[in-house]
């Protein structure tokens, strides 16, 4: 597919409608990234996602966009609640993938001497890497429990504070979670998953803020320059998978009866006033739940293990959730499309929300400012807290990058360098580092992903999201 | 090409080329690779554990990735090593198997967690005398 981009702005590049396309796309870039996102064919997927039945205004994809598997990783499609389509393939298969920001009263300073110990402290209590089971053992009863609530479900369980959740998307769970919508095989590989970290990509890292942008925002954050934090990133584990695979095969046979063509089966789709649609939509609730008690879970043996290893009471650690957003997740949210409030299903596959200031669904402490968004960048390299904007909600559904975008395959990367060599490049950089798996490491050397800070400063330069502060590494554990 | 099984990279998955004469051997390669990306091709120990699996899908692609997905289940969930199969049925949309194979105990190293096979550019088709597929495996 022969595909033109035309800059239509100095960050954003459109491609026409043609073909089958049933709106424009749109990418979100610099012209230096330009020539990659084209060697990738990511405006092939974006005109691919473009296809889907109801699709509003643009298909899009934000900054740190790349090749996926269906839908590019970073895109975003909003569908007509009445007449569009829900489709797994742009959600993915790790449901409500996340990130979680916790704040606490230290500086990183004051702890420097201690981070060794609090990362084997955090190893020991994080069950992180491939197929690893945490301390949690639900039954099946249980994990329907925790489709049900979410974190909501987590703290009731004595996991955290009530307060933690007045910060988390949604209040800590999704509306319209259906705890048996999720078959009986995503059940059971929920029952050992809950509080854990799982590999690839997913880490938990200690940082320190080393820079503030935007000092109004920050304070409202809870954060200041030098301060300790903790970033989680994980999602909904096996079950989230399950989810997304059993729907995908739903809806392949569902896609003739509903005569949907699609240029790629794995952007497989049903109606959502379907029965296969709500089904789904009902099940990836439940998943985007399980995936917010995750993070709760962890969030609270990240407080045991700092408190143990500090030796330090609650009120003097101050852990507290700065926010929790996911960036792989459909949701059903209002947006103004051609001067009317229209009932959109948004889809955002590897790209955060960024609601603006006054909007209803950021917590009320941040209301005046924003929506946190929370963008991890690679091993090693910085991350970002981020505020979301009125332009966002005009031009992308309110929505952002959710990090710094692949752009060297794992085998590549674990070709080019040992893990272990690896892990002695960050320690002598200064950055602890925890894992099981060298090679899984390896995979994910700074090298393999974009320039997050390009990446931001894309978002930011474009309007979308308002740079607030940025973190760097202390310490990593990794899966 | 020769039959058998080769793993290609992809920006942020795996890939695996599948091909084989007959069905019962695609399905047995593709098993194959699906361990060599968990690091376990050459997983040993007594067969612990046997089950039966049976599958049925309208399209040899949805079959390829229903198996794949249930080899995912075994290793990731039930935590047996697929080592021994034994095919009682395998066409394009039907697959009877018994698999047997050690446990994979807590801990053992894995070298990957596979999330699932997509179906992303899947089509299963005979090129050359075999049967073979491109199929993206989410990582």
């Amino acid at each position: 597919m022969d595909i033109k981009l035309r800059k239509v702005d100095e960050y954003v590049f459109e491609l026409a409608k043609t073909g089958g396309m049933r709106v424009p796309g749109r990418i979100y870039a610099s012209e230096r990234m330009l020539p990659k996102i084209e060697r990738e064919r990511v405006a092939e997927q974006v005109a691919n996602v473009a296809h889907l039945p109801g699709i509003v205004e643009y298909s899009l994809a934000m900054p740190d966009c790349h090749w996926g598997y269906g839908a590019p990783v970073g895109g975003v499609a909003a569908m007509d609640a009445k007449t569009g389509v829900i489709s797994p393939g742009m959600v993915g298969y790790d449901i409500s993938c996340g990130v979680r920001l916790l704040r606490s009263s230290l500086t990183a300073g004051s702890v420097r001497k201690m981070i060794g110990p609090l990362m084997d402290a955090l190893y020991g209590s994080v069950a992180s890497g491939v197929g690893k089971g945490g301390r949690l053992r639900l039954s099946s009863k249980d994990v329907k429990k925790v489709f049900r609530g979410g974190a909501r479900w987590a703290v009731g369980a004595g996991y955290g504070d009530a307060e933690d959740l007045e910060r988390i998307e949604d209040g800590g769970a999704v509306d319209g979670a259906d705890p048996d919508r999720p078959s009986r095989r995503a059940v059971e590989r929920g029952k050992n998953q809950v509080g854990t970290l799982g590999s690839g990509n997913h880490f938990l890292e200690l940082q320190e803020v080393d820079a503030v942008f935007d000092a109004g925002a920050a304070e409202a954050f809870g954060l200041f320059e030098g301060q300790l934090v903790v970033l989680i990133h994980t999602g909904s584990r096996g079950c989230g998978y399950q989810i997304c695979a059993d729907a995908l095969k739903i809806m392949q046979q569902a896609r003739s009866r509903y005569r949907i063509a699609l240029p790629d089966r794995q952007l497989a789709c049903a109606p959502l006033d379907s029965p296969e649609g709500k089904d789904y939509l009902a099940a990836m609730c439940a998943g985007s739940n399980y995936a917010r008690a995750n993070r709760q879970v962890i969030t609270h043996l990240v407080r045991e293990a700092a408190m143990r290893t500090l030796s330090m009471a609650p009120r003097e650690l101050g852990m507290s959730v700065v926010y929790d957003v996911s960036h792989n997740i459909a949701k059903m949210e209002i947006h103004d499309v051609g001067g009317g409030k229209r009932r959109l299903c948004v889809h955002r596959k590897g790209a955060t929300r960024a609601f603006p200031a006054g909007h209803p669904d950021v917590p009320a402490a941040y209301r005046d400012v924003g929506q946190p968004v929370l963008v991890p960048g690679s091993m090693g390299t910085h991350s970002y807290v981020l505020v979301g904007t009125e332009r966002a909600m005009r031009e992308t559904f309110g929505t952002v990058c959710h990090g710094a975008g692949r752009m060297m395959s794992r085998t590549q990367a674990a070709k080019r360098i040992k893990g272990r060599d690896l892990a002695r490049e960050l320690e002598d950089k200064g950055i602890a580092i925890r894992t099981d798996s060298w090679r899984g490491l390896a995979e994910e050397a700074p090298f393999a992903y974009k320039n997050v800070c390009e990446v931001v400063d894309v978002c930011h330069r474009a309007g979308l999201a308002r740079k607030v502060a940025r973190m760097r590494p202390l310490g990593v554990l990794k899966g | 090409m020769a039959a058998g099984y080769k793993i290609f990279p992809h920006t942020s998955e795996v890939g695996l080329w599948i091909g084989a004469a007959t069905y019962k051997a695609f399905y047995r390669n593709a098993a194959r690779g699906f361990l060599d990306i968990l690091g376990l091709k050459n997983a040993r120990g007594p067969a612990r554990s046997q089950m039966s699996v049976s599958l049925k899908a309208i399209t040899p692609e949805e079959l390829l990735v229903d198996w794949l997905n249930e080899l995912i289940y075994l290793v990731h969930t039930k935590r047996v090593i697929p080592r021994v199969m034994r095919f009682d049925k395998a066409d394009a949309t039907i697959l009877n198997a018994r698999i047997a194979g050690p446990i994979l105990n807590e801990g053992a190293a894995v070298a990957a967690e596979i999330k699932a096979a997509t179906y992303h550019g899947l089509k299963v088709a005979r090129r050359g005398g075999l049967l073979t597929a491109r199929v993206i495996l989410d990582v």
